[in-house]
């Protein structure tokens, strides 16, 4: 009897064997309310990448992915203005640096491209053909219609711009619903019971891409931290003023984006027989000889002894110091002829070249250096402070963020709002990286997996990691359990053909 | 019997997961009731239980085989995500195959062959966890020459050589900045030896002790296969090519008491001590290096750990002997090194059984295994990678004897 019992059982036991699960995690929006919200501020929030807003940007977007969470927890529609067509699928970037200002290109993918030296790899390049005449402002037609948007990121946008309404950009132009609206009112019109804020990137950031002080004009100068605060603390004010919630986020030392530490400083790999040659070359010999003329020295100043020390051109084999030419040196005259003093140096440790300089011209022109391509004429190319960073400007560019951060997050606490430190964020990508799932992220371009291939914006995995730091924002701060995303369910660059 | 067995090796992956990746599944009688058997002689696999017993029976000679089934799955939830995931792992066929000959009174001989490390995880190409793990096989053939030795009429001792047939495949992706679907396989096999010993003693008519213990096996793979299937971009920085890496197989030490109350009654208590603690990292050296590719250290970081087993056979009749056991199996793993390319959560088996005689030198023996999986939330801090992990086996087994 019990044999039989047994031989009915065990075989039974064996199919029902139980499957282990677990019950659903308690997700919840805690203390705020996402029934509709509302993302203000600049090409972060927009979703630009690559060089440009591209249909697939804009879907992959930061707030785009954390609504996508949102919605787990009570989170309402979220409504972007998406390109469309070959705006779309091509991008449109607003490009400062490559091409004259006040044109659109195409974003940046990543394709085989052949160097000055013939040599191919896989690099960034411009996505299919340009825009042969997309003016700046009227090359978009209006999407207004289709609002109201809860995307109301304008790439581009300072702080100071978000109540301008006479703010000149093509990406707020196809949005703008009145001539009179300025960004803060459209975002005020949602009247969003949830917010994200994170703007003053640009207040910093056209001055360091243009290389500092050197192209410091109109919208590149940085804005004054006096005027970052009033603004700031107005535009809060206006964003709780309905009893909205919120998160805001500060704004991280661009000093460590790839834009800014891919192309180093010291990157001019001599051999010796190079160094001795440039070493021995009488131009150079000439310019270190007038910096040991005491009659020199002494048009420089009180420092003027520091100066020519700093001034003098040595090379050596190995990595050396590019060769600049720096402005911000002083005048002075080798001879009773008034023969000017050329402004050279070599750059330092810790300043930086921008991504935008022409990296062909280094390989095959000497830029930095000189063109030895007639070695009976060697011609003396030094970088121009276009695409350098100097100690004194980076020091300027980190006060201005420190500022702007502590009126961030000063704000944030008054109003009790989340608060999200991208700052700090950005420094452990760029100093120990970032692992997630097995996966290791860290600033460098390409390579670090976190950035696109501008070297300032984040790629589609880097948004996704901010969209989880905003949820962590969130969740300790209203009490909530929203869900994060899967870091690495998100799209890596591809190579296109 | 061995041509029922072949077919079932070709035909399917040996393995499943236990304490770490040990797998105690080396005798159907023992397995049902709570993998006891160091203590007191269930026939042949005496070879394997404690090498010192084989000469216990009267018969001159004892063959044995079997082998289970393991239908086993683990679950995996993300608490941030809230995503839950499970293992689709093959059905894992551990085996074993015994034969013991008294060549007279003191002495005795035998030849064990069983399988008592493997793994066969899959959580599958396109899992959360991917980038630790997407499958790995694990198997370790123990083929065991024995001797065994009467010194007196009741302290017997034995000893056996193991020659271990080791090899190892793993499957995962590359975490790489271009491209979406880079994977890696890792595969490798080696022959690798070490030891075991056993004492027996009988206390008394109704209480005896058994004392094993197995030494570690270090499975050196030395010229395993590395093979990359990434994006065209990235072929150079991930080259195929040979690897290294070595996996410790932990020595296991087992004290065993046995006390018969009556001609029909068995109990046993029993308690291992496995030293997981020599898996310390799993290391892969990689013989064609790049800035991409370096060689890799993974630490493991696992702990001694201690089996605990209690079980009993009851002779209902001539023709039929039942049993029931349980053992608590503690997890090696700590919860900051938790990686779900071997989730051995800690574990509760229960454990049910019989043997059937069918005749004087035929018998059958069937068992029935549940492994219940503790649940815990743990971490692999080295990727942070974490969340609950909860597992379950379902384990029906067969055997058979012959004895003349």
């Amino acid at each position: 009897m019990k044999t039989r019992k047994l031989l009915y059982i065990l075989p039974l036991a064996a199919l029902v064997a139980c499957e282990p699960e677990f019950d659903d995690v308690d997700f919840n929006g805690g203390s705020a309310d996402f029934t509709k919200t509302v993302a203000v501020g600049n090409s972060l929030t927009a979703g630009y990448q690559s060089g440009a807003l591209s249909a697939e940007g804009q879907l992959n977007s930061l707030p785009a992915i954390l609504a996508q969470q949102l919605k787990e927890v009570g989170g309402g529609d979220f409504n972007q203005p998406l390109l469309t067509g070959e705006q779309g699928s091509k991008g449109i970037g607003i490009v400062d640096t490559l091409l004259p200002k006040g044109e659109v290109a195409t974003r940046f993918a990543l394709k085989g491209t052949v160097d000055c030296l013939g040599e191919a790899s896989i690099g960034p390049v411009r996505k299919g053909d340009p825009y042969s005449a997309v003016p700046f402002l009227t090359g978009m037609a209006s999407v207004a219609a289709d609002g109201p948007y809860n995307n109301q990121g304008i790439p581009g946008a300072r702080l100071v711009d978000i109540t301008n309404p006479a703010f000149v950009n093509p990406f707020f132009a196809r949005l703008k619903t009145s001539l009179p609206a300025t960004m803060l009112s459209m975002a005020m019109d949602l009247d969003a019971t949830f917010f994200t804020f994170w703007i003053g990137n640009n207040d910093v950031l056209g001055y360091a891409t243009t290389g500092g002080d050197e192209g410091s004009t109109g919208p590149n100068g940085m804005t004054d931290p006096n005027t970052f605060t009033m603004s700031y603390d107005a535009a809060i004010d206006s964003l709780t003023a309905n009893g909205a919630k919120g998160v805001v986020a500060n704004i991280p030392d661009i000093t460590s984006i790839p834009f800014f530490t891919t192309v180093k400083w010291n990157a001019l790999v001599l051999t010796q027989a190079q160094a001795d040659f440039f070493n021995n070359y009488p131009l150079v010999q000439a310019y270190n000889a007038a910096l040991d003329n005491p009659s020199v020295i002494a048009q420089f100043g009180m420092n003027g002894a520091a100066e020519a020390e700093s001034r003098k051109l040595n090379f050596s084999a190995g990595a050396n110091g590019f060769l600049m030419l720096d402005t911000d040196l002083s005048d002075a005259v080798t001879d009773t002829m008034g023969t000017p003093l050329p402004k050279f140096r070599q750059l330092k440790s810790g300043e930086l070249i921008t991504l935008s300089v022409p990296g062909d011209d280094i390989k095959c022109k000497g830029l930095g250096s000189a063109d030895l391509s007639d070695p009976q004429n060697p011609v003396i190319n030094p970088m121009t402070g276009n695409y350098i960073l100097d100690l004194d400007e980076i020091q300027k560019i980190q006060n201005n963020i420190a500022a702007y951060n502590s009126t961030i997050k000063m704000a944030a606490m008054s109003h009790s709002l989340a608060h999200v430190d991208a700052n700090s964020r950005l420094n452990q990508l760029a100093s120990t990286g970032i692992t997630i799932d097995g996966i290791t992220y860290s600033s460098a371009l390409v390579t670090g997996g976190a950035f696109s291939l501008d070297g300032v914006h984040p790629n589609t995995r880097g948004y996704a990691i901010l969209a989880n730091d905003f949820i962590d924002a969130i969740n300790s701060t209203y009490s909530a359990n929203v869900p994060k995303v899967s870091v690495a369910s998100f799209s890596t660059i591809e190579v296109e053909q | 019997m061995k041509r029922l067995l072949i077919p079932i090796l070709g035909l399917m992956p040996l393995f499943s997961m236990a304490g770490g990746f040990q797998v105690n599944l080396q005798g159907t009688k023992q397995t049902g009731m709570g993998h006891l058997g160091t203590s007191f002689s269930l026939g042949a696999s005496s070879a394997y239980f404690n090498p010192a017993m084989m000469g216990l029976d009267s018969n001159k000679f004892n063959i044995e085989a079997g082998a289970s089934f393991i239908f086993s799955s683990v679950a995996y939830q993300n608490q941030e995500t809230g995503m839950s995931e499970f293992t689709d792992n093959p059905v894992g066929t551990p085996f074993y195959l015994y034969a013991t000959y008294k060549v007279n009174e003191k002495l005795s001989a035998g030849l064990a062959v069983y399988t008592p490390f493997g793994s066969s995880i899959v959580w599958g190409d396109d899992w959360s966890g991917k980038y630790l793990i997407q499958d790995i096989s694990l198997q370790a053939i123990y083929i065991q020459p024995t001797l065994s030795y009467k010194l007196t009429d009741k302290l017997s001792v034995g000893a056996g050589l193991d020659i271990v047939l080791g090899s190892v495949e793993i499957n995962r992706a590359v975490g790489a900045p271009i491209g979406n679907d880079n994977t890696v396989n890792l595969q490798g096999n080696t022959t690798a030896y070490g030891f075991n010993a056993g004492v027996h003693y009988q206390a008394t008519e109704k209480l005896s002790l058994g004392l094993t213990y197995r030494s570690q096996v270090d499975v050196e793979l030395e010229e395993g296969d590395v093979d990359f299937s990434v994006d065209p971009s990235l072929e150079s920085s991930f080259p195929d090519g040979k690897f290294s890496a070595t996996l410790p197989l932990p020595a296991t030490s087992t004290l065993g008491i046995a006390y018969r109350p009556s001609e029909k009654l068995l109990l046993s208590v029993e308690g291992s001590f496995v030293q997981w603690s020599e898996y310390e990292s799993l290391d892969f050296d990689f013989e064609n290096n790049t800035a991409s590719l370096e060689d890799s250290e993974n630490p493991r970081n696992y702990e001694d750990a201690i089996i605990i087993r209690v079980g009993g056979q009851y002779s209902y009749s001539s023709k039929l002997d039942l049993r029931v056991g349980a053992y608590y199996d503690q997890s090696p793993i700590q919860d900051d090194f938790f990686n779900p390319e071997t989730p051995n959560t800690d574990n509760i088996g229960l454990t049910a059984g019989f043997t059937f005689n069918a005749s004087d030198n035929l018998s059958i023996d069937v068992s029935y295994l549940q492994i219940i999986g503790l649940e815990r939330d743990s971490e692999y801090e080295p990727a942070n990678f974490g969340g609950k992990y909860k597992a379950s086996s379902s384990i029906p087994g067969i055997g058979v004897n012959y004895k003349f």
